[in-house]
Order: structure tokens, then C-alpha cells, then sequence
């Protein structure tokens, strides 16, 4: 049969099209995980400490001298703070005050304030020994490409799109195409049933060819985010990844033709990996008797195997049991949705 | 193949909970022919043509489509099949030709887009958007790819339904042009003049049965006269049925309310002068009074006493 003829050829140039025509899916699929790479990418970038807000009130004995002091050292930044000196505190314009006490200065904070415990350490090193030089202890910042916590969260943010482009885009579709007796339709016709399910998983893998490549090639430029193992091995990964979470959004789009009721099933799916398997923070957090759940959802297996091939230039085959894990999880949702897939 | 018959279906029944939706249905479509299923809302029309498509599983009854069960050879009949639903939105984003040719990938044997543009006179759309097509164009499109694996049966449910007159009009010369090659039609509606204007035999369906069958011509001589004459008085008037059918031609005579009162006849012109005297003698206030040659509304009201399209 002429390729160009092929059901498949159609049924997944049918569905891109539907992609590419609509400007608002365009943005969903590629703008928002930019996007939401770059704030996260801006709040977490390398940055010099913060120098600590100290208020020095003006009735104290030296006070001039001490702000002048004070702001001499790269880690403060001294004010003087006349009568309304609480204000100062509650608003957090300052996190330590130093204040005339009956026997001396004294400090007002809030120790449970981010920050104030620093502050102040830094105000009593200048008030017990204002004459002492610092001695300067040689030191180093964390930020070598690979190890800084925006090399952490790009393949985990990689995975967490791959798996919820898969589930809106196929689940979604699939709804949709129930509501307005597309499937029916189709049904009718002797298309094979087997056909519809993979041009979407098909369709779907094209896609993620692009969003890979786009996010990755960001992180490069944007972040200097390495990518130390091979692309191959990385398409391929994502690949086995699109198509485990292709597999389960057939699953959970298998009866409903209700939006809310997919949204909801999708949120459900979701949202304990979002937490669980190590996007934002690393999975270690979690107590060690969830370690082997964490292990077994799709998610943690997928961001394993993207983190390793970032970050540590891993081949694909270090990660066989994630990816036959990914393979099973697919195959069983995929089963499953053919058989109680309703067309109706 | 050498076949007389199209479809063949015996003692179908369909049951959704306690409303038994197609009684025990029996239906034989030789092949060639237009076959109308005509019948009001909700008298089982699309629940029938629908197991006839292999779309609904039947509760019970047997269903041979070109000479095979649903059950034997679901892939093989499908090949042979064109099917309009009542309602599909296509991809709004998609091209007319793009829809036509992926319809046309699933068949074996199928028309070339060109041919089928040609056919629902979409030349000109082939590449505008399925969103941006008028609804008659939207109904041609979906006849297309009904059209497009060259069914031998085509099915067509309700296709008509809520179209302006010149796009009804489009819809039935396609159907007269597809039975013109010899191939069967199966169509469902509720509209008579479409039931008139392209069905060979028609089976009036009522509450999930077959309530008559027959030609339209059969099923209006069926009637015993041509013409109706009804009329409403002002106040009730007691008419007894051996009286009216008294009137010369007269076959038939029905009290549709209080005041209203219908008459089927042979001839007009010696009905009518007649019992304008009667009702002259009676010296009964006529409020209104018509006459219309019979139509298969006529039959149906005479078999149910309902209109067709009363909700």
C-alpha cells in the first residue's frame, strides 16, 4: 500500500493539524513549560548573597560611626532608624535593630524571620570587637554547570511536560472527539481500532521530538544547562516516556466524554507525581518506606533516566529497568483501553 | 455476488431498560432500491438504522448485511458500507479534501478526492476549513465521506434535518445520483415530501414497529382516496360517520377534536359541493375548510391518529 494511503499517515496528519492550526495549543504544548523554565530559572539563578538589613537607632552612643562602620562590610547594609524603629521591624525594612539598652547596645529581631539569625551574628561581630580584622577564610560558591539546583529542575520539568503533554493532548482529544461523535463516526468506517490509538501515541511522538529538542537547546543557551549524554539516547527515553503516559491517557479517556470528568481522573494521575517523583525537590525527601512506591510511579522512572543522561552523560541502557518498567506500564494501559474503549 | 436482497432483518429488538425501542422488527431491502424508514421522533428510526450499521448491538434478531452477519464478517461488511450519522462535527481545523482523503484511507477500493469533490460540489472548498462550511455544506461533506470507500449500501440518517430548501434539494439529487448506479439506499426521516421524493418503499415506523410498508403510491391508495377535505365548525355539530360516508366518494371519515372534522374522498368535485349542503342544512358556521391531495402525513395520521411531526 502506498504509504502516502496509509490510515495511519492520515489519522496522524489529521491530529497535528489540529495542533499546529490552533495558535492556543501551540503555547500550551512549547510557551508554557518555556515560560515556566525561565521564572523558575530567574528565582533559583546564581545571585551574591543579599546583604543583611541592620537599623541602628540614632540615640545610640556612636551611632554615626557604627552605620558607617556597618556599611563597610559587603554583607550589611547599615540605616539609621530614628523614633519609629518597631515599624521598621514589622514592616521588614530591617531584620535586626541595635538598639541603646540600659547597659549598652542592644539587639531587636525575630528570630523566626528568614534571614534575622544571620543578621544578627553579622551586627554582634561588629558590636564586640568594632577594632578586630576579619580574618578572610578563602571560599568557593556552588556553581559549576551540572550541580547548581536549575541543572536539578530542568529534566525534571522535561518529564513533568512530557508526561502531562501526552496526558491533556491525548486525553483531551479523545474527549472531545467522543462529545462530538468523531468516534462514532469513525467507528463506523472499517478503520482498525488499534490504528486510532497509535496515531495518537504517533502523533504525540513527533511532537515530543520538538518539545524535547526546544527545552533542552533553552537550557543550553539560556542556563548553560549541559547536556553531557547522547541525544539519541534522550529522544529515546522520551520516546518510551510519551509513550507510557500515551498508554495511560487512552486509559483514563477510555468511557467519559465529559471535560470535567477527564480533568479531574488527569489531575488525580498527576498530581502525586508533580509531588512525589523528585521534579522540584529530590525524591530523597520523601521517608524512606515510600522510596520503592516513589520508585515504581512512570514519572520518577521517566525523570531518572532524563536526569542521568543530562546531567551525568548516562547511556540509555543504564536505565533498563526504568524504561521496562515505562514499556509495561504503557503496554497494560494500552491493553486495557482497547478493550473497554467506548466508540459511542 | 448475486444477491436480491441488500438487507435482510428478522424479529430485531432493541431494549434500553424498561422502553423497548425496536420491537421485533422485520425488514427486507432488495438491492438497487431507496428504503425510507418514516416516522415521528423517538419512533425508533436511528436505534434501527443504527443496528442495521453494526453501530448498536440488537438484543435480539438477526441482522444479514449483503449476505453476512454482523457477527461473521464485521470488516468485510464495513468495506461495503457509507454511513451518515444524525450528528458529526468534523475537525474544524481540518481541509475538506484533507477529511475526504483520510475517510477514503480506510477503505480498500475507494473514489479519488477529486471525484468525490465533484460529487457534493465542493471543488471550490476543497481547501477551506471544515468550521468555516455552511451547514449544507457541512451535510455534503459528510455525505462525501460516506461516498468515499463506493459503498454498495449507503446510509443516510435524517440528512435533510434542519436544512433550507436548496440545500435539501442538493442532498436528494446525490442520493438520486448513488441510486442511479445501482446501489442501495437506506435513509431515515421525518420529513414526508423527502420520503415522496426519493424512496422506493417506505416502512413506517411507530413506537420501535413497523406500522406499514409499501410504495409511497401504495401506501397513499391504501387511503382509498386522493384527496382530503377537513374543516372546522364554529360550534360542535353532531356528524354521524354512516352520514358523511353517505357522501358521494367518500371513504373515510375522522373527528380530529370538538370541531374538526376530516374527509378522505375520490373526487373532489362531487364531494365537496355535497357536503357544503350538508353542512348548509345543518346551518353549522364553517370557521375554516381545506382540501390537499393525500400524502403519506395523511397515512400516517390515519394509522396512529397523530401527526408526524408532533413532538
Amino acid at each position: 500500500m502506498n504509504p502516502v494511503n496509509h490510515p495511519l499517515y492520515h489519522l496522524v496528519l489529521a491530529r497535528l493539524r489540529e495542533l499546529y492550526r490552533e495558535p492556543g495549543v501551540l503555547f500550551w504544548v512549547f510557551g508554557f513549560p518555556l515560560l515556566l523554565a525561565i521564572c523558575l530559572g530567574i528565582a533559583f539563578r546564581d545571585k551574591p548573597p543579599a546583604p543583611s538589613p541592620i537599623g541602628v537607632d540614632m540615640r545610640l552612643a556612636g551611632a554615626d560611626q557604627l552605620v558607617a562602620q556597618m556599611n563597610a562590610d559587603p554583607l550589611i547594609r547599615a540605616t539609621p532608624v530614628q523614633a519609629d524603629w518597631e515599624q521598621a521591624l514589622i514592616r521588614g525594612d530591617v531584620l535586626v535593630l541595635v538598639l541603646q539598652g540600659p547597659s549598652g547596645p542592644e539587639l531587636i529581631y525575630d528570630p523566626a524571620r528568614e534571614g534575622a539569625l544571620l543578621a544578627k551574628v553579622l551586627a554582634e561581630r561588629h558590636l564586640q570587637n568594632p577594632d578586630a580584622q576579619l580574618v578572610s577564610v578563602p571560599e568557593r560558591f556552588l556553581s559549576e554547570p551540572g550541580s547548581r539546583y536549575i541543572d536539578f529542575l530542568l529534566p525534571g520539568l522535561l518529564g513533568v511536560n512530557l508526561m502531562s503533554s501526552s496526558l491533556w493532548g491525548i486525553g483531551w482529544a479523545i474527549v472531545q472527539a467522543r462529545g462530538r461523535k468523531q468516534l462514532k463516526r469513525l467507528a463506523a468506517t472499517p478503520m482498525l481500532r488499534t490504528h486510532y490509538m497509535t496515531s495518537q501515541l504517533l502523533a504525540r511522538a513527533v511532537l515530543m521530538l520538538v518539545e524535547v529538542t526546544v527545552l533542552v537547546l533553552f537550557g543550553e543557551w539560556v542556563f548553560s544547562i549541559p547536556m553531557r549524554g547522547s541525544w539519541l539516547d534522550l529522544m529515546l527515553v522520551s520516546f518510551v516516556g510519551t509513550g507510557c503516559f500515551a498508554g495511560i491517557a487512552c486509559l483514563l479517556a477510555t468511557r467519559t466524554e465529559r471535560n470535567e470528568v477527564i480533568s479531574g481522573l488527569m489531575n488525580l494521575v498527576m498530581l502525586p507525581m508533580y509531588v512525589l517523583s523528585g521534579v522540584f525537590f529530590s525524591k530523597a525527601n520523601f521517608p524512606d518506606f515510600l522510596q520503592p512506591i516513589i520508585n515504581l510511579l512512570p514519572l520518577t522512572m521517566l525523570n531518572d533516566a532524563l536526569r542521568g543522561i543530562l546531567l551525568e552523560g548516562d547511556s540509555f541502557w543504564v536505565y533498563w529497568p526504568q524504561m521496562a518498567g515505562l514499556l509495561v506500564v504503557g503496554l497494560i494501559s494500552f491493553a486495557l483501553a482497547l478493550r473497554f474503549f467506548r466508540w459511542k | 455476488m448475486n444477491l436480491s436482497h441488500a438487507l435482510v432483518c428478522q424479529g430485531l429488538i432493541k431494549r434500553y431498560g424498561s422502553l423497548t425501542a425496536v420491537d421485533h422488527l422485520d425488514l427486507e431491502i432488495p438491492v438497487g432500491r431507496c428504503y425510507g424508514l418514516l416516522g415521528p421522533n423517538g419512533a425508533g428510526k436511528t436505534t434501527t438504522i443504527e443496528m442495521l450499521e453494526g453501530i448498536t448491538v440488537p438484543d435480539g434478531g438477526e441482522i444479514q448485511v449483503l449476505g453476512h452477519s454482523w457477527r461473521d464478517k464485521p470488516d468485510a461488511i464495513r468495506q461495503k458500507l457509507g454511513i451518515q450519522l444524525q450528528e458529526t462535527q468534523f475537525q474544524g481545523k481540518l481541509r475538506v479534501q484533507e477529511v475526504l482523503a483520510m475517510y477514503g484511507s480506510f477503505y480498500h477500493c475507494h473514489k479519488s478526492v477529486e471525484d468525490l469533490l465533484r460529487i457534493i460540489s465542493l471543488v471550490e472548498k476543497r481547501n477551506s476549513f471544515v468550521e468555516n462550511l455552511s451547514g449544507g455544506q457541512k451535510q455534503r461533506l459528510a455525505l462525501g465521506c460516506a461516498l468515499a470507500g463506493d459503498p454498495d449500501i449507503l446510509f443516510l440518517d435524517e440528512p435533510t434535518t434542519g436544512l433550507d430548501p436548496q440545500a435539501r434539494r442538493q442532498i436528494w439529487e446525490l442520493v438520486l445520483a448513488h441510486k442511479a448506479e445501482g446501489k442501495t439506499v437506506v435513509i431515515t426521516t421525518h420529513y414526508m415530501d423527502e420520503a415522496q421524493q426519493l424512496c422506493d418503499e417506505i416502512g413506517i415506523m411507530d413506537q420501535g414497529k413497523l406500522i406499514a410498508q409499501g410504495s409511497p403510491a401504495q401506501l397513499i391508495a391504501s387511503l382509498g382516496g386522493d384527496h382530503i377535505i377537513e374543516w372546522q365548525v364554529e360550534e360542535p355539530i353532531d356528524l354521524r360517520e354512516s352520514e358523511m360516508l353517505a357522501i358521494k366518494s367518500a371513504v373515510t371519515f375522522r373527528q380530529k377534536s370538538a370541531t374538526e372534522y376530516v374527509l378522505t374522498v375520490q373526487q373532489l368535485h362531487h364531494a365537496l359541493p355535497e357536503l357544503m349542503l350538508d353542512l348548509e342544512r345543518r346551518s353549522a358556521a364553517l370557521q375554516a375548510l381545506s382540501t390537499h391531495q393525500a400524502s403519506l402525513e395523511d397515512v400516517f395520521l390515519n394509522l396512529t391518529g397523530r401527526s408526524l411531526r408532533e413532538p
